[in-house]
């Protein structure tokens, strides 16, 4: 069933919605930068990835490690 | 005593020990008061095993009254890299969160040394955690700087880095050091010392601290090939405690080599060209006694395979494993390099698949290196193309620009790739850049150590650059 709003609820709606970016702005404005150790590893990382993306292997090579039962 | 007992290879030491020049307890009073007073000059030492040393020497002495002769190694002095663990005492892994970590059980490696009367007189500084995080500076240790006995502004290099200053200096015949990416091959080099990285599998690694299950080896770290050889059939071997052991015995048997005639050597041409100006001279020397050896020289190129990012994969995925506890507490923070730090948090972000991924194509570069050595018998390269870094250098800066560029990578990427390969390589002195050590290495298929060992010590019975001293400390 679909639900109407008054013209007064969707103002108060806007209004939230308004007062929600806001503090989201500000919680974000607040919170410490991040870690730029961690973010040039995860860029490390990133890189790394990108290059083991371009290399195609065929789906019968299997992982160079055994399992033993 | 004299000096020259410090810098003695082992077969002269055992020798003279049997002849009763001197005795076991002498011998090792002398080596641990040499390591006690010099090692902290370098932050080469972790622990001092003094007194428990004098007590086994005095064991060893006795067996020697009686003629009980165990090997080459019987009454020789040695430490070993803080990552092997001895029973009752501090096995840090160079790591502020470990510094009072106690185990209850010896390492094999140190066992068997022990069964053969070999004797630990101290445990020696590395890199945090072996450095497998990847490190900025040559201060990540929970002892200091690693600093290099030919220079002190100079690093001894890591992650083994007391075991190769210790070496260097003469504070022990022989130390044992680790490797997983480098950690034996680079600090020999630095340092000017012989050191072996054994076939993965051939040496146990029970009691040692794991970076990265498939790809940790436990090696010597010596002043020859030679001695490398003694010590490498005492400390290799069967061991169910470790699963990756590959159940192989090693007898060093140079006697039984093969012709140095009947060997081909794979060098690449443009290895020199990558090496800093100053180093060219020497590596270009070494090479010709090399050649002089009588071995056939074929030029190849290594597979081109993406060896960093495979080796950064794999260790850090292994690695992340392991530290899972650390890296998830508060302590994490205490580690010395921060760069560390964080590599071992994103590591946990590494993906199941991205790492299998990289395993994958380690199976792939295992059969390229199969068809590599269908065609020669030992790949040659410089150990390291410059001469060990100061201390206040970041470790993780570029390659330098080479002008002109050469026209191929040669070996540059040997040692991540010898270890994603899982096959043993001997770095051997060979020559001087600027006063500091410059280094060869050779390379070869899987459990070959004996063809690079005899290689190794013809090419030392036609140098004397493993011979050569560092400068005594005021």
């Amino acid at each position: 069933m679909k639900e109407h709003l008054t013209r007064r609820q969707l103002a108060w709606a806007a209004a939230g919605s308004a007062a929600a970016v806001s503090l989201a702005s500000a919680l974000y404005a607040q919170s410490p930068p991040a870690d730029p150790e961690l973010e040039k590893a995860r860029e490390s990382h990133r890189q790394n990835s990108e290059t083991l993306a371009k290399f195609d292997i065929a789906m019968s090579v299997e992982p160079a490690f055994q399992f033993k039962a | 005593m004299t000096d020259d007992i410090f810098f003695s290879g082992i077969a002269d030491l055992n020798a003279r020990l049997q002849k009763r020049e001197f005795s076991a307890v002498e011998l090792v009073k002398s080596f641990s008061e040499r390591l006690t007073k010099l090692g902290p000059r370098y932050n080469a030492l972790a622990l001092s095993l003094s007194d428990i040393a004098v007590k086994r020497a005095k064991q060893i002495d006795d067996e020697f009254k009686r003629g009980r002769l165990r090997g080459p190694l019987q009454g020789i002095p040695f430490a070993a890299k803080d990552l092997l663990a001895f029973a009752g005492y501090p096995t840090t892994w160079g790591a502020k969160p470990y510094a009072a970590q106690v185990f209850d059980e010896t390492a094999t490696v140190l066992r068997r040394l022990d069964s053969t009367g070999s004797i630990l007189i101290g445990k020696l500084a590395m890199v945090e955690l072996a450095g497998g995080g990847g490190y900025r500076t040559a201060a990540a240790s929970l002892f200091g700087p690693g600093l290099n006995p030919w220079d002190v502004t100079r690093w001894s290099g890591g992650s083994s880095s007391g075991s190769g200053s210790a070496v260097a200096a003469g504070l022990v015949p022989f130390a044992l050091g680790s490797e997983t990416s480098g950690s034996i091959i680079s600090p020999s080099a630095y340092c000017g010392i012989t050191g072996l990285r054994p076939t993965y599998g051939l040496v146990s690694r029970h009691g040692a601290m794991a970076l990265s299950w498939t790809m940790d080896k436990i090696g010597p770290m010596c002043r020859s090939a030679e001695d490398c050889g003694l010590v490498l059939e005492t400390i290799a071997g069967s061991d169910s405690n470790d699963p990756g052991s590959a159940g192989k015995s090693f007898y060093y048997t140079p006697q039984y080599a093969r012709q140095f005639s009947d060997l081909k050597i794979g060098f690449s041409p443009d290895d020199i060209g990558w090496a800093d100006d100053a180093a060219r001279p020497a590596f270009q020397a070494a090479m010709q006694v090399m050649r002089g050896i009588g071995a056939q020289m074929v030029e190849v190129s290594l597979p081109d395979l993406p060896y960093g990012p495979l080796a950064d994969v794999i260790i850090g995925a292994e690695e992340a494993s392991v530290f899972e506890p650390l890296i998830r507490s508060e302590q994490i923070n205490s580690l010395a390099d921060a760069s560390q730090a964080a590599a071992l948090r994103a590591n946990l972000e590494i993906p199941a698949t991205e790492y299998l991924k990289a395993m994958r194509i380690r199976s792939v570069l295992r059969q390229k290196f199969r068809e590599l050595f269908g065609g020669v018998d030992v790949l040659l390269a410089p150990a390291r193309y410059n001469v060990a870094p100061r201390i206040t250098e970041p470790l993780d800066a570029p390659d330098p620009v080479r002008v002109p560029v050469p026209a191929s990578p040669g070996m540059r990427r040997l040692i991540q790739a010898g270890n994603l390969a899982g096959i043993p390589a001997l770095s051997l002195p060979c020559g001087f850049s600027n006063n500091l050590p410059l280094a060869l290495q050779l390379a070869g298929p899987a459990f070959t150590e004996n063809t690079l060992l005899a290689l190794g010590r013809e090419f030392q019975n036609r140098t004397d650059w493993h011979k050569r001293r560092p400068p005594q400390p005021a």
